[in-house]
């Protein structure tokens, strides 16, 4: 027999040409799927758009993209650019947390995040997560929390432009360039859109309610060493809006988030990451051409996080920051700054057949003082990849300045408003695709309402939600049914402009130089006022679109929106997007 | 994910055959049932098991395949200049290629092992840690694995202990005793990769 010797395995193994491109060659390749860098998926209900699906959509804004997705209902006040509030199952739009890049955006004084204004083009990636995350980020994190991330250089050099036109008068340009050489990676893109838009709302103005938005955004990181690395990133959008009104009908807007990441390997299973950003909410309105009133609000945040594997299967995270709102206006506030000081830690364990997290966090804020939140989650999976998440957090949303100091309106005593939900998870991964269902429960309390304003309100809002990915002949179908009910405990009456039913269907195809796909969604009806008497009936939207590449540099994209011209409002007397066609040119450089 | 058991086999059937001397199988990917919640798969990249090059000699003139050794060696004394080959004889070159048939043999044994043993680290995907692992071993006459070693860490000590308990699981390789009288060493690169859903 044979014996075989080691020099003879080697001259082998090496196969003489390349020793290293053998070892590749016989290399073992274990690959997993990138999870979500906000939570962790196993344990949370999650939902990722990645920049090819932002692509695939050809979405102008943010809403527009986000409409299609599970466990998110809005309202738009007439069209693009205009004021829109998200509700996160079912949760206030007050009591969703938004950061770009890590970095909360929001304005101090309304609470209201300008989601109409964050210009699509720039962003690489999204994260929603379902569910309350207060003991990670404080407070706002009731409903869910949106993670943005901008666009970031890769490896290769990558120029890239795009001009579009189409109903509305709506004009697009977007370029950018983006890379990566040696330690340095880099970023920069620069957008714009326009419209003339339509009337906003009946029975006020009849005018044409345009909107403009100029974007840019940056992103560098240099690796400092083998163990160290810096990060710089802005996003800046300014522009105007239209609008009917009787006191002001028309705002110019900034909206912008800057921050400095330092993150350094400190020891092979301790990871520092500190951060120092602020993020802008900037607004001056007016009546025509006269100036009525400016609200300028700044955050200023820094934080110091620790990531510490304990063992192989055990993540500690632990950290502090510090949060300071300031605000410059023409309204007269009683305070034009408040600070919040945080600290909170998470345990996370990953065991063979269950995961387990748990976490905590103390805020202590300025005006209200100290406030405690927690949570645990518990994941376990059976047989045949089914998989059980069962979980709990406490959340809770600081006053506003409005609500504290607002001139004959605020109260400054007012306590933050509360949140404890529940949920369970049923999801399963076959090799047909993907499916999961959730149950969840939120009840919050010391909601604040009334004139002048007190904690009086309390809600319970109840949630079912399916979701379910396939791939049928070709097509990538994504199918999301909701019901839930978000009532208020005063009055027992439904949440005002909720709607309870919702149903999206997404279903794409991409087949040699063609890529097309359609998105029906499907509302029930709402209540636009507290009482439940103003109804607003259900609709249903299909969308179209279709790309086609002449090179691997050059294609031209067309999408259809509202394709059967359906009249609907999500907020009363608020006029929404007829039939729209869209018609994109883009080239990419390498 | 594709599942393409299949082309694993028809992989194994022509290493077992080993009638051209370039023995080959092509990349696949064989989807496997994760215990750790998350879709993942293993890859078995394209194992390219290759006598010196010289050899590659050989497909170029057709006929010569029937009988290959003169030819092979006439080929590489005049087109290298390795001289260890030179001194081949037929003999040699025909125990290089069953020393080479059992390496692939093992090889394959070995990865399909692995691929029922391997899964991503959950913190290293939750921390979006990617890397290559390379681990040393033996393998005895009687299949068994052992002298389980980090040759290369990946950098990450959650990626090389995972690396080195999927390994440590495997234990033997059946029916492979046949094959050998004094066990190999071998090196198994793994690799550690997060790609978009």
């Amino acid at each position: 027999m044979l014996s075989l010797k080691k020099s003879s395995l080697a001259i082998s193994l090496a196969a003489l040409s390349s020793a290293s491109y053998a070892i590749e060659q016989d290399a073992v390749i274990v690959t997993a799927t990138r999870t979500a860098q906000t939570v962790d998926e196993t344990l949370s209900s999650v939902t990722v758009i990645t920049e090819k699906q932002i692509q695939q959509q050809q979405a102008h804004d943010l809403p527009s993209l986000l409409t299609a997705i599970s466990g998110i209902d809005m309202s738009v006040n007439g069209g693009m650019g205009k004021k829109t509030s998200i509700f996160m199952r079912g949760t206030s739009s007050t009591h969703l947390l938004v950061m770009v890049d890590g970095i909360k955006m929001g304005s101090a004084t309304s609470g209201d995040i300008a989601f109409q204004h964050i210009p699509v083009n720039q962003i690489e990636r999204i994260e929603i997560i379902r569910g309350p995350r207060a003991s990670l980020y404080g407070s706002e994190a009731i409903g869910g929390v949106i993670q943005i991330f901008t666009k970031k250089g890769k490896a290769q050099q990558q120029t890239y432009a795009e001009v579009g036109y189409g109903s509305y008068a709506t004009n697009t340009f977007a370029a950018g360039i983006s890379g990566k050489s040696d330690k340095t990676s880099y970023a920069f893109n620069a957008t714009h859109l326009s419209n003339e838009g339509f009337d906003a709302e009946k029975d006020s103005e009849t005018d044409l309610d345009g909107y403009k938005n100029n974007s840019l955004s940056l992103n560098l990181s240099h690796e400092l060493s083998k163990t160290s690395a810096l990060a710089v990133n802005l996003l800046h959008a300014s522009g105007e809006t239209e609008y009917d009104g009787s006191y002001t009908n028309n705002t110019d807007f900034l909206q912008q988030t800057a921050g400095l990441q330092y993150t350094l390997a400190a020891a092979q299973n301790w990871n520092i990451k500190l951060n120092a950003s602020q993020s802008l909410d900037e607004s001056d309105n007016f009546k025509d051409a006269t100036f009525k009133s400016k609200f300028n609000t700044a955050r200023d945040t820094f934080s110091w996080q620790n990531d510490i594997n304990l063992s192989d299967n055990q993540l500690l995270t632990i950290g502090v920051d510090y949060q300071n709102d300031t605000v410059d206006s023409t309204t007269k506030y009683d305070e034009s700054s408040r600070n919040n000081a945080a600290g909170f830690i998470q345990h996370q364990w990953f065991g063979e057949k269950n995961d387990l997290q748990i976490s905590a966090r103390r805020d202590d804020n300025q005006a209200f003082g100290a406030h405690s939140t927690g949570g645990i989650s518990w994941g376990h999976e059976f047989a045949n990849k089914l998989r059980l998440i069962s979980s709990y957090g406490s959340a809770f949303k600081a006053p506003t300045f409005n609500q504290l100091y607002y001139p004959s309106y605020g109260n400054s005593k007012l306590k933050p408003e509360e949140s404890k939900s529940y949920e369970m998870e049923l999801r399963k991964t076959s090799d047909w695709g993907k499916w999961s269902m959730s149950a969840y429960q939120t009840n919050i309390t010391n909601l604040i309402s009334g004139n002048p304003v007190s904690n009086v309100d309390k809600a319970r809002i109840r949630g079912l939600e399916l979701r379910l990915n396939t791939v049928i002949a070709g097509y990538n179908t994504q199918l999301e049914v909701a019901a839930i009910d978000p009532r208020d405990e005063v009055t027992n009456k439904i949440l005002q402009r909720r709607t309870q039913r919702t149903a999206k269907l997404n279903i794409d195809k991409e087949y040699g130089k063609w890529a097309s796909g359609m998105s029906i969604v499907a509302q029930g009806k709402r209540y636009d006022d507290k009482a439940n008497e103003k109804l607003l009936k259900g609709y249903t939207t299909f969308n179209l679109r279709t790309r086609y590449a002449f090179t691997k540099s050059f294609s031209i994209k067309g999408k259809i929106e509202n394709l059967f011209d359906d009249e609907y409002e999500t907020a009363k007397d608020y006029n929404s997007p007829g039939r729209s066609v869209f018609v994109t040119l883009s080239y990419t450089g390498f | 994910m594709e599942i393409t058991p299949p082309l694993v086999a028809a992989a194994i059937a022509s290493l077992v055959m080993h009638t051209a001397v370039v023995m080959s199988y092509t990349a696949t990917e064989i989807a496997l049932p994760s215990s750790k919640g998350s879709a993942f798969t293993v890859k078995i990249a394209e194992i390219k098991h290759t006598i010196p090059k010289k050899i590659n000699f050989i497909p170029v003139n057709k006929k010569t395949l029937p009988r290959p050794a003169p030819i092979v060696k006439k080929n590489i004394v005049k087109s290298t200049p390795v001289t260890e080959i030179k001194k081949e004889t037929e003999t040699e070159v025909n125990i290089k290629e069953q020393q080479n048939k059992i390496l692939a043999q093992v090889k394959s044994k070995l990865i399909k092992k692995l691929n029922a043993n391997f899964s991503y680290p959950k913190l290293a995907q939750r921390k979006n840690w990617q890397g290559k692992v390379i681990l040393s071993l033996r393998i005895t006459s009687l299949g068994e694995i052992k002298n389980i070693e980090l040759a290369t860490s990946s950098g990450y000590n959650v990626l090389d202990n995972a690396a080195i308990a999927s390994l440590q699981k495997v234990k033997n390789l059946p029916n492979i005793s046949l094959w050998f009288n004094k066990g190999i060493n071998l090196q198994i690169p793994v690799i550690y990769t997060l790609t978009e859903s």
